[in-house]
């Protein structure tokens, strides 16, 4: 967890640095030449757009690359997976695996690499034009894009609970007393995303108990390692550039912190997609252990 | 309530003066300008600012005392500013405010070098 | 943090109440310096109550 952590804080902390002196210093320009304000102004938001936009950029490019990567992994192996599942004929019924859900899986990812992410830019863009330009505000359209990819999202998320309560009588192991507290603590602090983070990572952790019957469950571990660490990175990123916000909006303008804060809301939404993503990995990835193991234990 | 009753005889002295010879109306003005200006800085404004610190003592570093000293020289130098800018010269008025600004900016320096070292340690780091 | 928390109040009231002495067109002059005490004055607590983990 550290290491995640260092490396998110190493990668902004120099910006928001270079957005608090820039800060200072159209302060000063400010008390000298308060005529010129509107010119400081200007080249401030120059300055932190700049400074400010790049490691959310990465962000959105990391989480687009990996959509790929997951994307075409699932195009090269459906056919090798479909022609296996009809020659292993009825062994599969004893899972709750269904191919359908597989093909299911791959199109959200599908859709979050052509519809999802470039949305999500586009939201970003309208915010910072009715930042820089508020008498042109494009902010009603930002939120619909935002508040329309979270609705997808998490409609996907439900249908993808459907499919695994209908498939089978597994449920997840923390379900109960122990685990409601936290679900409600995480639903109430996350802005924006918590209740469908809860919701994902309940789906997510039903359907890997399940397997673990089946496939060790350090498997399980790697696997949701490597799936999550990308969304707990822009997770991470989405609560820095808002914690920036709220601690120099008491000396900064108010159009910088906005900025901030909107940059940290369309990360959190980004988060969100990326669970989606994640999650069919996940989904992709175990189906595919399972089929090897079954394979290799017909023969 | 004295400074009122102050007020009133400079507002008659001048308006004597204006009655009785109208070239020499603008040095006299200036005149009286200054030294009612020392008067009310000597007996209220510098006594007032000495209590103003002591209330805000508890602040810790040098903020309180930045702050008011700041204040006051800013609305004196704006007073002489404007002063000036009245009998007519305002472009010099606005050079010497922009000295005087540049001279409490001056005063934060220290500050300020201050709070630049520890942001750009966290950068080079 | 207390101490933070005293300073942040302190700097407010002051700065309010000089701002209440300026009049209307130099108070916006003056604003500038005023946030200047808040940030550095924030930024310096910030890293004093967080920096022994952060240097």
């Amino acid at each position: 967890m550290m290491p995640i952590l260092e490396s998110v804080i190493g990668t902004v902390l120099s910006s928001f640095i270079i957005v608090i002196i820039s800060t200072f210093m159209a302060l000063v320009l400010d008390f000298l030449f308060p005529s010129f304000s509107r010119w400081t102004r200007t080249f401030l938001f120059f300055i932190v757009l700049t400074v400010v936009l790049y490691p959310a950029y990465e962000h959105l490019q990391m989480i687009r690359s990996i959509t790929q990567t997951v994307a075409t992994m699932f195009i090269s192996i459906y056919p090798l997976l479909t022609g296996a599942i009809l020659a292993s004929g009825g062994s599969f019924s004893m899972l709750n695996f269904q191919p359908a859900m597989l093909l299911f899986a791959n199109g959200a990812v599908i859709l979050a690499d052509k519809v999802l992410i470039p949305l999500l830019s586009a939201a970003m863009l309208f915010d910072i034009v009715s930042r820089f330009h508020p008498q042109v505000p494009f902010t009603k359209m930002a939120d619909l894009l935002r508040t329309s990819l979270i609705a997808l999202v998490s409609a996907s998320v439900a249908a993808y609970s459907i499919f695994i309560t209908a498939g089978g009588t597994i449920s997840w192991a923390m379900t109960g007393v122990t685990s409601e507290p936290i679900k409600e603590l995480i639903r109430q602090n996350i802005p924006l995303i918590g209740s469908f983070m809860t919701d994902s990572l309940g789906a997510i952790g039903r359907y890997s108990s399940g397997a673990s019957v089946f496939i060790g469950a350090w498997l399980i571990i790697t696997i949701w390692s490597v799936a999550l660490v990308p969304t707990l990175k822009t997770l991470l990123t989405g609560f820095l550039y808002r914690w920036t916000a709220a601690l120099i909006e008491p000396f900064a303008d108010e159009d910088i912190t906005g900025i901030l804060d909107d940059i940290g809301k369309t990360l959190f939404v980004l988060c969100a997609v990326s669970f989606l993503v994640a999650f069919a990995f996940i989904y992709t990835a175990l189906f595919t252990v399972i089929l090897v193991k079954l394979i290799t234990a017909v023969k | 309530m004295v400074t009122l009753f102050h007020l009133v005889a400079i507002y008659l002295l001048l308006l004597i003066v204006s009655f009785a010879s109208k070239s020499l109306q603008p040095i006299i003005y200036a005149a009286i300008f200054f030294f009612f200006l020392s008067y009310v800085g000597m007996t209220i404004i510098i006594p007032f600012g000495k209590t103003f610190l002591d209330l805000f003592d508890s602040l810790p570093g040098s903020y309180a005392k930045l702050l008011i000293g700041s204040v006051f020289l800013f609305y004196f130098s704006e007073l002489i500013a404007k002063h000036v800018a009245e009998a007519g010269y305002e472009s010099i008025a606005m050079i010497a405010h922009v000295a005087i600004k540049i001279a409490i900016l001056s005063l934060w320096l220290p500050q300020l070098s201050m709070l630049l070292d520890t942001l750009s340690k966290f950068i080079i780091k | 943090m207390f101490e933070f928390l005293t300073g942040v109040l302190l700097i407010t009231v002051l700065s309010s109440i000089l701002l209440l002495l300026l009049p209307d067109a130099q108070e916006e002059e003056f604003l500038p310096l005023v946030k200047i005490a808040m940030g550095i004055w924030i930024i310096h607590s910030i890293t004093r109550i967080f920096g022994h983990s952060l240097f």
